[in-house]
């Protein structure tokens, strides 16, 4: 859908078309299918938004309503009964039926089922005594009330969020892993297995049920805080605490041992074609500033992934490099690196400490905080990260068009100040580096009458505005041996040859992964070993063939929860390892994907 | 009374099911978000009153735009709002639209409020004043201390945001 036909469909909305509008609104919607289908969507999301926020008053003034009836005619009680009693039925089952829920079914890759053999939903609440178990190869994330978020991986069985009202989850079988927010301490969170009990009152852990109760065991993993295991036996608990692992199990001391660090070159190196590789105690939270550090930066740093943000590899160095946040998800504007030698974090740089909200350049220089979305680019011959466009923190700010570069070794913004026709940027662009050409190509989003494929000349300094080509929410990587620059997503597949005269849109007509194809920011990067292009959004890998078009995928167990908005530019080829790495989650562990042997 | 609970909880089940699209459709016209509940809970008494000539066989979603039809017309006159930029053959696109986008509309409808959590904080105070409120444009613009088209920035992102996010979800 255009942009102009949305801002049309906006102001009908809101009582602000103008008549000339109006008719050309009218025009649309009878000569266009798709514009008519989109209008009902926007008109449908309008009317039960406003639903969401007067259910509280409508249920309030319907019962009003009932309780009167009885005083007015046959008509009005009739219209009492059928205006109200649905809502009347809502609010009995609502208020006075049902106990408050206490956990609540996040996400869901795979299949889920209750423990009454319904199936589970996103969104679905769960009440006391009421479980849930993760089929095959399928995951879960759960959200306790109090915040805290349980991520169920496969085959796993948590037979009760809230036991008994006892702020207790049991854990039948298979492994969970928590982030716990603090407790009080006279009611810490507990969780039960068949071999134990860990109590926990504020950390990160994997707790992993193995066998039954009498032969099995539990294994319980502290990333972060201190946790107390038990055996059921009643025996004196131990203390596990950051970074350290103890077992529950019947004939075995209980005892807390340090968590032995991955090697991660030899780990990833090990691994087997068309596997995925998750690698414990990785996660992006053990590097970001403690609480209260920095007291003006506002948001969480979840932000730092989840807000529509990416990252680029840095392939001198062999690190990941992951910057995001904004709008007002995250405030920090810190750099992040994962050094892929060592599978460790490091903050490359410190967030500024008073972030200039609603403007484009902090007091110190550097760029404000932003959703980064495919606005990153790993500019190799100059030994910097190119940085444009976004939703900047704070919002309603102005676009972020400011041509920014990070410089890999002194960690310094710079202020490009380009010559040339520059993008405006709009959300939802994208950029990608061509490493033989040494320029940044930019393909320009919704921004009225600025779509385009853009270049810059990073050595030049100069932007060029190539054609007036729409590009949202698609994922951009160049073919460098072709010299094609390839673009995915929201249910477009394209493609220019960026090494001639004039670069024309070409769409490719392929079969076989639609489902991948729809997906909007998906990973997506060109692996010249194989010389195959690389996808992935949740579900299976998707491989294209440059030649042939045709896609092979790989739908392997272990992969990560992907990213709700896309996994944008965190996923990379890593040619040192000839492996894919993907950051998904400030709290997920990293993962990793070989690609096949081809044939 | 014996007889009459059964189509009554028929009644009510049928209605539960098809009364957010019913919502939207008397929206889609009136736009007022009073006038058009106002219609709702009519049209609801008059869908109640003529049950007994619902023919199961048809979807009783198409029988209850009909009548939400009339209602909207009816509203209008009483109203003297004037003519409808969708009345005539584009009311039956619409129309027509509800009932083949039925079950994906649904969908949307149960992401909504996970989406809504999702928005960001500086949207959700605009869309806020314009959902719970129901304030206008200019309403809005005075009280978050904006200018009219930074209001209307904000929306229309909003709006983009929740369609992105509810599509989404809907489809996972």
């Amino acid at each position: 859908m255009t942009d102009d036909l949305q801002r049309l469909i906006s102001a009908y909305l809101d009582g602000d078309l103008q008549d000339a509008d109006a008719e050309t609104l009218r025009g649309i919607l009878k000569s266009d299918p798709e514009a008519l289908a989109e209008f009902v969507r926007a008109i449908d999301l309008h009317a039960e938004t406003r639903n969401v926020f007067q259910e509280g008053k409508g249920k309030r003034q319907a019962l009003q309503e009932i309780r009167q009836a009885g005083r007015f005619g046959t008509r009005l009680v009739l219209a009492a009964i059928a205006a109200c009693a649905v809502v009347a039925a809502t609010v009995w089952f609502a208020w006075f039926r049902t106990p408050a829920p206490v956990a609540r079914l996040e996400a869901i890759v795979g299949r889920v089922r209750l423990l009454d053999g319904s199936p589970g939903s996103e969104g679905l609440q769960f009440l006391p005594g009421q479980g849930l178990e993760t089929l095959g190869d399928s995951r879960a994330t759960v959200k306790l009330t109090d915040g805290t978020t349980l991520d169920l991986k496969a085959r796993t069985v948590v037979l009760d969020f809230d036991e008994a009202g006892r702020n207790r989850v049991r854990l039948d079988r298979g492994t969970l892993a928590a982030v716990v927010r603090p407790q009080r301490a006279d009611r810490p969170l507990i969780f039960t297995t068949p071999h134990g009990e860990a109590t926990v009152v504020g950390t990160s852990l994997t707790l992993a049920v193995e066998g039954d109760a009498a032969k099995g065991a539990t294994r319980l993993e502290v990333a972060e805080g201190k946790v107390l295991l038990s055996r059921l036996a009643g025996t004196a608990p131990v203390e596990v605490l950051t970074q350290q692992f103890a077992v529950a199990a019947t004939n075995a001391p209980l005892e807390s041992k340090p968590l032995a660090r991955p090697r991660g070159a030899a780990l990833v190196r090990r691994m087997a074609p068309g596997t995925w590789l998750s690698v414990p105690g990785t996660q992006l939270r053990q590097a970001v500033p403690e609480p209260g550090r920095y007291p003006k930066v506002k948001g969480d740093p979840r932000g730092i992934v989840d807000s529509w943000s990416g990252g680029v590899l840095d392939a001198r160095r062999n690190r990941l490099i992951v910057w995001g946040g904004g709008i007002t998800n995250y405030h920090g504007n810190e750099v992040y690196a994962l050094d892929l030698e060592s599978l460790t974090w490091e903050r490359l740089t410190e967030p500024t400490a008073e972030p200039a909200i609603g403007r484009q350049v902090n007091g110190d220089g550097t760029p404000i905080s932003r959703a980064t979305y495919n606005g990153l680019a790993a500019v190799t011959h100059a030994d910097k990260m190119f940085a444009l466009g976004g939703d900047g923190a704070g919002s309603a700010g102005p676009a972020p068009d400011i041509t920014w570069t990070f410089d890999f070794a002194t960690h310094a913004w710079q202020d490009r100040n380009p010559s040339g026709d520059r993008p405006p940027t709009w959300v939802g662009a994208l950029a990608a580096y061509d490493p033989a050409t040494r320029k940044v190509w930019w393909g320009e989003s919704r921004s009225p009458g600025n779509a385009g494929l853009y270049c810059y000349d990073v050595d030049a300094n100069r932007w060029t505005k190539e054609n007036r080509d729409l590009f949202y929410y698609q994922t951009g990587a160049v073919d460098s041996r072709r010299g094609r620059l390839v673009c995915v997503g929201d249910g477009k597949l394209f493609s220019y040859n960026i090494r001639g005269s004039r670069p024309v849109r070409e769409t490719l007509k392929t079969t076989g992964a639609d489902a991948f194809i729809a997906r909007p920011n998906p990973g997506w990067d060109y692996d010249p070993t194989s010389d195959r292009l690389v996808g992935w959004a949740g579900g299976p890998v998707a491989i294209l063939h440059p030649e042939t078009g045709a896609w092979k995928l790989i739908d392997a167990p272990g992969a990560p929860s992907p990213t709700p908005y896309g996994i944008f530019g965190r996923w990379r080829y890593v040619p040192s390892f000839n492996v894919f790495v993907v950051v998904t989650a400030l709290d997920q562990n990293i993962h990793f994907f070989k690609p096949p042997a081809e044939e | 009374m014996a007889t009459e609970q059964p189509d009554k909880q028929e009644y009510l089940r049928r209605f539960l099911s098809a009364e957010s699209a019913l919502r939207g459709y008397i929206l889609t016209h009136l736009r007022d978000f009073d006038l058009a509940e106002d219609v709702l809970q009519q049209t609801a008494l008059v869908l109640w009153e003529k049950f007994d000539q619902y023919d199961p066989a048809r979807p009783f979603l198409a029988w209850a735009l009909g009548v939400a039809r009339l209602e909207v017309l009816s509203a209008r006159k009483r109203r003297r709002t004037g003519r409808s930029l969708l009345e005539g053959d584009l009311d039956d696109l619409i129309v027509g639209e509800y009932l083949r986008l039925e079950s994906e509309l649904s969908r949307r409808r149960q992401a909504l409020r996970h989406c809504l959590q999702r928005l960001p904080e500086s949207m959700t105070g605009v869309v806020r004043l314009r959902y719970e409120q129901g304030s206008s444009l200019d309403q809005i613009a005075r009280s978050v201390g904006k200018s009219l088209a930074a209001v209307k920035v904000i929306l229309h992102r909003a709006r983009l945001s929740l369609s992105d996010c509810v599509r989404l979800r809907g489809e996972s």
